[in-house]
């Protein structure tokens, strides 16, 4: 009458079996989940009391050469004042820094990020060598590269690596590329702040023109992503010294390539930058590049002009609009052509000039 | 005839008791692999890390499109919270899609705005747009008014006028955490074969809001929006988590989720279907494999992204009719994919799941329940067994919905009282002896009238008054 299996007596006892089992685990779930929040609304409560208390101490301690926090003992109480302690130290820079990395120091933190580096667990291991890396205490520097020279975890490598970046000597700097070629998909803009912190750190050396050009030497070795986030690094922080290198790749065939180094040259500007920037305007392959361009002529001397004045007809309304945004920039004469295109062009032409006039209250 | 019905009703009691087994497995499993994920995720989150991004040159720049029809009582304070957010450089792109209400008047308002001739390129065609507005008063806000088209035209316009390389569409009952933006965006900068990622979804009602920020988490206090609060838990926590790990993340809420542009173009946008955010991720899917493109599509279980549910069961009633009616579209449309290993884990995986569990799951359960009676009146029912099975069925529920509050709590903690944890748990227990009923009930009824594009209006509150 009833499928076989309803009837059967070790199904029967099997199935009230789980019914008891589903009761037992939803009870121990249950309890758990209550005591779970009870201790989770204490630890709240206390990690906001150490906030408030340490943010005050840490402040007075600015002005004091006793610089024992009196942590209380447990971890939890460690680690708050600890991140309250990163966070402090972001916002500061010269003597104030010191005295925090100094405060890091003293109450034990170097050895505490140190062990937690050793940890079996890879997210710890990453977790730490990122907040070791943002301590920028030079006794960072070791534990990372200790770390890196052996780990083997993606996730934690690229962490390292980015905080090795903060700390890092001269002689690194092979390391850290080795390291971060072992990671797959990285993301550019990743990379490229990896750059930018290596250049910056570099500018804290004495001898940083050399490092630069150490450093432009990376181009060579790099995959195609890497030399962009290079070169865009090299543009944003101004490395005057990397322009003839960047320039080498000025006639790349990837436009992808062609649009960093417009980038990167057009935040540099000079002379080699701008014959590069008007080739670029005429390229003819790829309207992204042209685009680029015509954002960053602004560096170029006014023979640019007539150049962007035809961009603002060109089928792309990207390039036309940069065009336009950059005209801008030439004050009377970039106007005079605005208003040339507003009265005689067609179409987007004479939209794109009425609209940046529009912008800069000159419609 | 008799022996006939006698077979169906005896082999249909296999097949529910089989199918019960492997669904409850299947969530149990999720659970488990989701608590591994979830609580990794959480231990590895610096929130210097953050700061950092903002400090620096380590982010790429968004556009939001906000699509918005009637929203006169929720925009602006939507709008508000947007532009507080903690993000270097974005620009918020509101698409009036031709509202009937005051909304369009309500921005020029609030926000000094100003009719503008910007040019744009029509990448997807979209229903004429009537203006273009910037703000006096805020420079990242764009204004779109365009005649109606539905959301998927209101989004496809915003997509056409952004101009960053990347875009995040939120719905305007929606306020978003203030550094969202950056953990979301965040994946984009470390993964560069991210093509999309969603973040989670949280019930807004209930909550305390102060200018566009929610500043207390509460459990909602109606019965219909405690029982939706509970399923999204479980659903982003633990359905998401598991699917996206998987690689098999077929739908990104269209609440909360972030593309790239460069590719939304490539598959010509958001289509017009009542399950658009779906049906968008599934192309995107379909186009990477299809042009081997190396991708990801991800789901992030911290940036927080609350949204209002609704408030009524009528309105709840529509609201699933409407998801039901999409997800059948969707299913349809791209039916290709299913169990086809050409779409990899998208079409092994992530179509099974949305067929068998989704699609099947509430079609079997209200035969169940009908025939309950039936196998009754035959003779065919087990009464101790029905209710055994009954009280299994339950405990297993909960087990799984306790597990995933347990998730939530250990992970993320949002609710700052207990009272509220016990309200979701005793909650947990009515959703299954009613409210997983008349969901059945209405996704069986809505799979007959799949081919109904209407969308339903889901009235708002004003954001302020959520508590």
């Amino acid at each position: 009458m009833y499928p076989v299996f309803l009837t059967s007596h070790y199904f029967r006892s099997f199935i009230i079996f789980t019914l008891f089992l589903l009761l037992i685990l939803d009870s121990v779930l249950f309890l758990y989940l209550v005591i779970d929040k009870i201790l989770t609304e204490r630890r709240e409560k206390k990690k906001r009391y150490s906030r408030e208390k340490f943010t005050e101490i840490i402040a007075s301690k600015m002005f004091d050469d006793e610089l024992l926090l009196e942590i209380p003992k447990d971890r939890f109480s460690y680690e708050v004042v600890g991140d309250l302690l990163l966070d402090t130290l972001r916002n500061l820079r010269g003597d104030f820094a010191n005295k925090v990395q100094d405060l890091l120091r003293k109450n034990g933190y170097v050895e505490y990020f140190s062990k937690m580096l050793k940890s079996k667990r890879f997210y710890i291991r990453g977790k730490y060598a990122e907040k070791f890396g943002f301590t920028r205490l030079s006794e960072a520097r070791q534990p990372l590269v200790e770390l890196l020279k052996v780990e083997k975890h993606p996730y934690v490598i690229k962490k390292a690596v980015f905080a090795l970046s903060f700390v890092f000597e001269i002689d690194h700097l092979d390391l850290m590329y080795e390291k971060i070629s072992e990671v797959k998909d990285l993301g550019f803009k990743y990379v490229e702040q990896i750059f930018i912190n290596v250049i910056r750190r570099i500018r804290e050396f004495r001898n940083s023109e050399k490092g630069m050009r150490f450093l432009s030497l990376y181009a060579k070795l790099l995959d195609s992503l890497g030399r962009r986030a290079l070169f865009e690094a090299l543009g944003l922080e101004k490395v005057y010294e990397a322009v003839p290198i960047i320039a080498g790749y000025a006639n790349s065939n990837d436009p992808l390539m062609r649009i960093s180094v417009a980038r990167a040259l057009g935040r540099m500007g000079g002379e080699v930058s701008c014959n590069i920037l008007k080739q670029y305007l005429k390229d003819m392959e790829d309207w992204r590049v042209r685009a680029v361009a015509a954002n960053f002529a602004g560096i170029c001397d006014i023979s640019v002009v007539s150049i962007l004045y035809s961009l603002l007809f060109d089928p792309e309304p990207t390039v036309a609009m940069n065009a336009a945004q950059t005209l801008l920039q030439f004050g009377r004469v970039g106007i005079e052509f605005l208003e040339k295109a507003k009265r005689n062009g067609i179409g987007l032409a004479s939209e794109i000039a009425k609209y940046a006039l529009e912008g800069a209250n000159l419609a | 005839m008799r022996s006939v019905l006698h077979f169906f009703l005896f082999t249909f009691q296999y097949f529910v008791f089989f199918y019960f087994i492997f669904v409850n497995s299947f969530y149990t499993l999720s659970l488990l692999m989701s608590f591994r994920f979830l609580f990794i995720r959480s231990r590895s989150i610096v929130d210097e890390e953050y700061e950092v991004m903002l400090q620096s040159e380590m982010y790429r720049p968004i556009s939001i499109i906000v699509p918005c029809y009637n929203e006169e009582k929720v925009i602006v304070s939507n709008l508000k919270s947007l532009l507080t957010l903690h993000y270097p450089e974005f620009e918020i792109i509101v698409v009036n899609d031709g509202s009937t209400d005051n909304t369009m008047q309500v921005l020029i308002d609030n926000f000094s705005l100003r009719k503008v001739s910007r040019p744009y390129q029509e990448f997807i065609h979209t229903k004429n747009v009537k203006g273009v507005y910037i703000s006096l008063d805020y420079p990242d806000l764009v204004v779109v008014d365009k005649e109606n088209g539905g959301r998927f035209d209101a989004v496809n316009a915003g997509i056409n006028i952004s101009k960053y390389p990347i875009f995040c569409s939120i719905d305007s009952d929606s306020l978003l955490e203030e550094k969202s933006l950056l953990r979301i965006s965040e994946v984009f900068l470390e993964d560069k074969e991210v093509v999309a990622a969603g973040g989670i979804v949280r019930v807004l009602n209930g909550c305390k809001v102060r200018e566009g920020r929610v500043i207390e988490v509460h459990a909602p206090t109606k019965a219909v929006e405690v029982f939706q609060t509970i399923e999204y838990t479980r659903a982003f926590l633990m359905g998401r988590t598991t699917l996206g790990n998987l690689k098999a993340l077929l739908l990104i809420s269209g609440a909360f989720g972030i593309f790239r542009k460069d590719l939304a173009i490539k598959i010509n946008g958001y289509r017009k279907t009542v399950g658009e955010d779906m049906d968008f991720t599934v192309r995107l899917h379909r186009y990477c494999i299809e042009n081997k493109i190396p991708f990801k599509i991800i789901f992030i279980p911290d940036p927080v992204c609350w949204t209002q549910v609704p408030d009524s069961w009528r309105s709840l009633i529509r609201q699933r009719d409407r998801w039901r009616r999409g997800l059948i579209d969707v299913l349809l449309y791209n039916f290709r994919m299913s169990f086809n290993p050409r779409y990899k884990t998208a079409g092994m995986i992530g179509f099974p799941y949305f067929i068998l569990i989704e699609f099947l799951g509430p079609i079997i359960e209200f035969i169940g329940y009908v025939l309950i009676p039936v196998l009754w009146i035959f003779g065919l029912l087990n009464t101790q067994f029905a209710i055994i099975f009954f009280f299994v069925a339950i405990l297993w529920g909960i087990f799984i919905t306790i597990g995933s509050i347990l998730m939530d709590n250990l992970l993320f903690i949002r609710y700052e009282s207990l009272k509220d944890v016990f309200k979701l748990i005793l909650f947990a227990f009515f959703e299954f002896v009613f409210y997983k009923e008349l969901l059945a009930f209405v996704a069986f009824f809505a799979t007959f009238r799949f081919r109904a594009r209407k969308w339903g209006h889901i009235p708002r509150k004003k954001m302020e008054k959520t508590v």
